[in-house]
């Protein structure tokens, strides 16, 4: 539960923390335009 | 995150309404802005670095060409406010994501949740045998003698 708690206390640290999967979605759109 | 990839995503449509050279230089750099969070920043940020604290900042390049832009016609004068409108959604949602890397949840909260772990565990092992070595320091208090 601890465990828990610091992983969504900082959600953009570490490896599964949060992806840029949705700025990649907006490159990807870019680099088509 | 997603706030900021769309308020990116607008600005980058808003920008397309700009005259050349504008039009091309801005698009340009706010795919290179895109690119450099993806490949760079993140990693950065991953391991708890501001970004922006170690190396130059692409955001404020963005935002000086925009300031060098005079519109031409009352068109391009409403392109350019809404694109100005966006790039401070833009911003905004930019800046919550830096401090969610740098920022956490105060230390007294944590000092509370690791004390509330420790009662619970005393109380667990307490419960689940009178014969196991942690169980009930509180008899233990009890069967000590007393002075």
């Amino acid at each position: 539960m601890i465990y828990v708690i610091a992983i969504f206390d900082t959600p953009f640290r570490g490896e599964i923390g949060v992806s840029p999967e949705a700025l990649q979605m907006v490159y990807r759109q870019m680099q088509q335009d | 995150m997603v706030a900021e990839a769309a308020a990116l995503a607008a600005l980058y449509r808003d920008i397309s309404g700009y005259p050349e050279p504008y039009r091309a230089n801005l698009k340009a750099l706010v795919r290179e802005y895109v690119r450099w969070t993806i490949e760079e920043a993140w990693a950065k940020q991953r391991q708890g670095i501001m970004p922006e604290l170690d190396g130059p900042n692409p955001v404020a390049g963005i935002y000086g060409r925009m300031a060098q832009f005079e519109p031409g016609t009352p068109g391009q004068g409403a392109i350019h406010q809404t694109a100005l409108k966006q790039f401070d959604s833009f911003i905004e949602t930019r800046r919550t994501r830096l401090y969610r890397v740098s920022s956490g949840m105060p230390h007294v909260m944590w000092y509370t949740v690791a004390l509330g772990a420790l009662i619970n565990m005393i109380f667990f092992g307490c419960s689940i045998s009178e014969s196991a070595p942690i169980s009930c320091w509180a008899d233990s208090f009890r069967s000590s003698p007393r002075p």
